[in-house]
């Protein structure tokens, strides 16, 4: 069926945006222009903002950093001079002043020019430092070993010399020397004396520093 | 779009809405995370900041130590040679060898050590095989183990001397491993620049830490008498002597030669010791510091010579015996005497004469006339035992004597260095900038990477550098 519209033009019923649709407009425009001012307010000002606060919180950390560098290099160099003190230290307490011992070494052997008690002289004399057989401390100072003649081939000469030795002060250094032993020997080359007796010993320093500990343990 | 029906128009306009919330709703989201991501760096930053002021807290109590170690730095290395002067080690073996007497046959590097491990302190070993009598390398060990420098002997052997040397001595084949040890003066990779250095080195707190570091001093021993002691590597087996042939003669010839040498280095020393005492009354202490030195090196001298006769018994023929008595050993006694009662009656160096002493040696510091300085304290030092026979109250200024030296020895290092200053641009109450060897340099700034000379002030026509605690003021093109 064909409906034919018979009013003039201007009586006609214009056209316009349906109801359902310009309400759908309206309300998808306001939603959207809210939405737009919200990611604006939360761009623009909130993200902004806090990326200001950061740069200037990272500002002042470079500044802190830079002056918590200063501290850090003074305490390296603390720990520089210390860890030197520490080697200073044990170089200096960790010495044997060897001109002393051999110094009253002589004079125990010369003993006085007094050829009553015993009257030796020396073909070698070896001293030696302390050395750990592994990591850590050597468990002593040192050895000294020596080996000579007596001038007679009486043995208590060559005791007595010990007996000289372990009781005077040069002793408290060491830690223990080896037992006497003697051999007799005699010569048939026109030199005088023509006998005596020779001998060795051996004799262990205590471990560096061992007065300190001795001070430590009182 | 025509084509579209009413309700395909309203789905695509709610579709379209609904795209448009759906992106900008993704956007905010997103910038809602990076918001709570920004908010938890700088959570994290504060964190950071906090941990930042813990240790900048600190700075005042370690610039007060740091400075204090660095005050003491030169005096607690003093026994160490630095990289620089441990060449000198050879030189100084040779000059004691020759002191001593010993004759070096070998010197080479130990194979054990060498320039030892990394560290703050590194080893330095030798080994060395000389020549003498058991007098002359106990002397020589000593000399070495007495050396400013630490030099200790690790270990040695002694092998008796089979046969005499022509001069009739027993000379015993000897081996020893010798070590020193050196340091660095580059104490650390960074070297910070304290600000107010010279203000801050005079508070309680730098004192404070001073006096809680302990110096470690080097010990050293002064050997015994050795007179009439026996040298027990010399085998006492003899041939039954034949006084009258002619290796007799020859030996007295020798006797003779060697009783005159004593006479007249008895007759040096008689003249030193003459002089010593003008000296003393005319009052020149520069001379007599040098003269009281020369006589008692030369008395220690005759005392192991004399020693070694003995040892050696070289005047058996009783009338050389008697010669050397009368002619060595009695004038030698008498002169001993002399020594050991000058040496007792030297009062301590008095308040004023050790005032007088640093005024003169200020005089040439300000002069920059450094080898004097040096000459002057070396001076000073040889008069008072090195500094200790002074008077109590004299004390203060013997350290300021010692620190003149030390400041001197700073200054000369300084001076080395290439420097040219070639613009100022001096700003009175901003930032002065000077073109040091082409580089812009400000107040606080390093002059190298060393870091051990810091520019401490610029002033109009100078910049002031500063080094080891030492301000060392340069002029501009100078």
């Amino acid at each position: 069926m064909i409906h034919v519209n018979l009013l003039p033009v201007e009586y006609r019923k214009t056209e316009s945006t349906p109801v359902g649709r310009f309400l759908a407009i309206v309300v998808g425009a306001v939603l959207v222009t809210s939405t737009l001012v919200a990611y604006g307010y939360v761009h623009y000002s909130e993200l902004k903002g806090i990326r200001e606060v950061r740069a200037s919180v990272e500002a002042e950390f470079a500044n802190k950093q830079a002056q918590a560098q200063m501290a850090q290099a003074l305490k390296n160099e603390i720990a520089a001079y210390q860890t030197r003190r520490k080697a200073i230290q044990k170089i200096a307490s960790a010495r044997i002043l060897q001109s002393r011992k051999l110094d009253e070494f002589l004079d125990i052997v010369h003993n006085g020019n007094d050829p009553t008690q015993y009257f030796v002289w020396l073909s070698k004399l070896d001293v030696k430092p302390g050395r750990a057989k592994r990591r850590g401390k050597a468990q002593a100072g040192g050895s000294w070993a020596f080996s000579g003649w007596a001038e007679t081939t009486e043995f208590s000469r060559v005791t007595n010399f010990r007996d000289t030795l372990r009781k005077d002060a040069f002793f408290d250094d060491f830690a223990s020397i080896s037992q006497p032993n003697f051999k007799a020997v005699t010569w048939d080359d026109g030199l005088e004396p023509s006998e005596a007796g020779s001998f060795n010993y051996g004799m262990t320093l205590k471990p560096l520093g061992w007065q300190k500990n001795a001070k430590a343990k009182k | 779009m025509s084509k579209l029906n009413e309700k395909q128009l309203l789905l695509l306009t709610i579709g379209i809405t609904v795209l448009l919330l759906g992106g900008l709703g993704w956007l905010i989201w997103s910038d809602m995370q990076a918001v709570e991501e920004e908010e938890g760096k700088i959570a994290q930053l504060h964190q950071q900041i906090g941990a930042a002021e813990k240790e900048i807290a600190k700075i005042p109590e370690r610039e007060a130590q740091v400075i204090a170690d660095r005050e003491i730095a030169d005096r607690e290395v003093t026994f160490l040679p630095s990289e620089d002067d441990i060449e000198s080690f050879w030189e100084v073996l040779e000059r004691f060898a020759d002191e001593s007497g010993v004759r070096i046959d070998e010197i080479s590097p130990s194979r054990a050590s060498g320039r030892g491990a990394k560290g703050p302190i590194q080893t330095v070993s030798q080994t060395m095989t000389v020549r003498g009598t058991v007098d002359e390398y106990l002397r020589f060990m000593n000399l070495i183990e007495n050396y400013d420098r630490i030099i200790n002997v690790t270990e040695y052997s002694i092998s008796s001397g089979k046969k005499a040397d022509e001069d009739g001595k027993y000379r015993h084949g000897i081996r020893l491993a010798l070590s020193t040890f050196t340091y660095s003066k580059r104490i650390a990779n960074t070297i910070v620049s304290i600000p107010q250095y010279e203000k801050k080195r005079q508070t309680a707190e730098v004192k404070r830490w001073l006096s809680r570091i302990k110096i470690q001093e080097k010990e050293s021993y002064t050997l015994r008498t050795s007179l009439g002691r026996r040298d027990p590597f010399v085998n006492v087996r003899r041939e039954i002597e034949d006084t009258d042939g002619p290796e007799a003669g020859a030996d007295r010839e020798r006797a003779e030669a060697l009783l005159e040498n004593l006479t007249e280095s008895l007759q040096v020393l008689a003249t030193g010791l003459e002089e010593e005492k003008l000296l003393k009354e005319r009052g020149d202490i520069f001379r007599l510091a040098q003269a009281i030195k020369e006589n008692r090196q030369l008395m220690a001298d005759l005392v192991r010579r004399i020693e070694q006769l003995r040892q050696d018994k070289v005047f058996r023929d009783p009338r050389l015996a008697e010669r050397f008595r009368q002619e060595v050993l009695e004038p030698f006694e008498r002169l001993r005497e002399r020594i050991e009662a000058a040496d007792t009656e030297r009062p301590p160096m008095s308040n004023d004469e050790v005032k007088a002493r640093f005024a003169a040696i200020a005089k040439h510091f300000d002069d920059r006339k450094w080898d004097e300085v040096t000459k002057g304290v070396r001076n000073f030092m040889d008069m008072t035992h090195d500094g200790q026979h002074v008077v109590e109250e004299a004390r203060p200024t013997v350290e300021k004597i010692t620190d003149m030296l030390r400041r001197s020895g700073v200054i000369r290092e300084f001076e080395k260095r290439q420097i040219e200053i070639t613009t100022i641009i001096f700003s009175p109450n901003g930032l002065s900038l000077a073109i040091i060897n082409g580089k812009s340099k400000s107040e606080g700034d390093a002059l190298d990477n060393d870091g051990r000379v810091v520019i401490a002030e610029v002033g109009e026509d100078y910049v002031i550098f500063e080094t080891e605690g030492v301000e060392i003021k340069k002029l501009k093109g100078e």
